[in-house]
């Protein structure tokens, strides 16, 4: 199949997504090693933006496991841009339906479905800074991605099927 | 599979090569060997109007059932 427009920028996003997450994530490893070095400096920056009262020492910690949870989330992420690179792949090479991309698409759904639980995680999160009198971005319950959460989990069952029926297809004669 | 394609046995008796039957079908060789040696999961009507037509015989000369019970 010709490597159409739209294939190659997906390709080019994938792999840009795919490198700025891994950075992303030794970035995280290096701000939690940096929040024990740091500690009083973090602190005295806390308690000087949000005055004497604040619990710094609760804030603190509570950034570090913040940044705990970006790992399952980052780990989660490169399985979807892993697979769905893969998937493009399968797509130029003129074969994409295939049990193995069926499979991809599941993968996809699960990595979702860790996403979707992290970001119930991201909304304790919230709630948590929110008693401990610290500014934190709104949040609320992302339905559209349980819709596409299921709607993965479809396709791929679809995919399944699909690849199937093509192998079958293949050897009528 | 049960169901025996006996192609081969016909082509024989019509003194016809595999490779004739192909271009005289419009089927490509490949494909027609896989029916031939019974890899093939399914056969299309079309396929078999066009085998009937060129080797003047009924669709029950080219495949057969045996269960094994019969032999």
């Amino acid at each position: 199949m010709a490597d159409d427009g739209v294939l190659r920028v997906a390709r080019g996003a994938l792999r840009f997504f795919l490198i700025a997450n891994l950075v992303a994530m030794a970035a995280f490893v290096l701000a939690i090693l940096l929040s024990f070095g740091f500690t009083a400096v973090l602190e005295a920056r806390l308690l000087a933006k949000y005055g004497p009262s604040l619990d710094a020492a609760s804030v603190v910690q509570a950034m570090r496991l913040l940044m705990l949870a970006a790992f399952p989330a980052g780990a989660a992420l490169n399985l979807i841009f892993s697979r769905l690179l893969a998937m493009v792949a399968t797509v130029r090479d003129g074969d994409p339906f295939t049990a193995a991309n069926a499979q991809r698409l599941q993968t996809i759904g699960w990595a979702l479905l860790v996403l979707q639980a992290l970001d119930l995680l991201l909304g304790a999160f919230a709630l948590w800074f929110t008693t401990l009198h610290v500014e934190f971005g709104t949040w609320s319950p992302s339905f559209g991605g349980w819709i596409a959460t299921l709607m993965v989990f479809v396709l791929a069952r679809v995919f399944r099927v699909g690849a199937a029926m093509r192998d079958d297809l293949a050897m009528t004669i | 599979m049960p169901v025996i394609v006996k192609l081969d046995a016909v082509l024989h008796a019509r003194r016809m090569s595999l490779t004739e039957l192909a271009t005289a079908v419009e089927i490509s060789p490949v494909n027609l060997s896989i029916l031939k040696t019974g890899k093939a999961r399914a056969i299309r009507f079309s396929t078999l109007e066009a085998i009937c037509r060129v080797l003047d015989c009924q669709p029950g000369d080219l495949l057969a059932f045996d269960d094994g019970e019969n032999a």
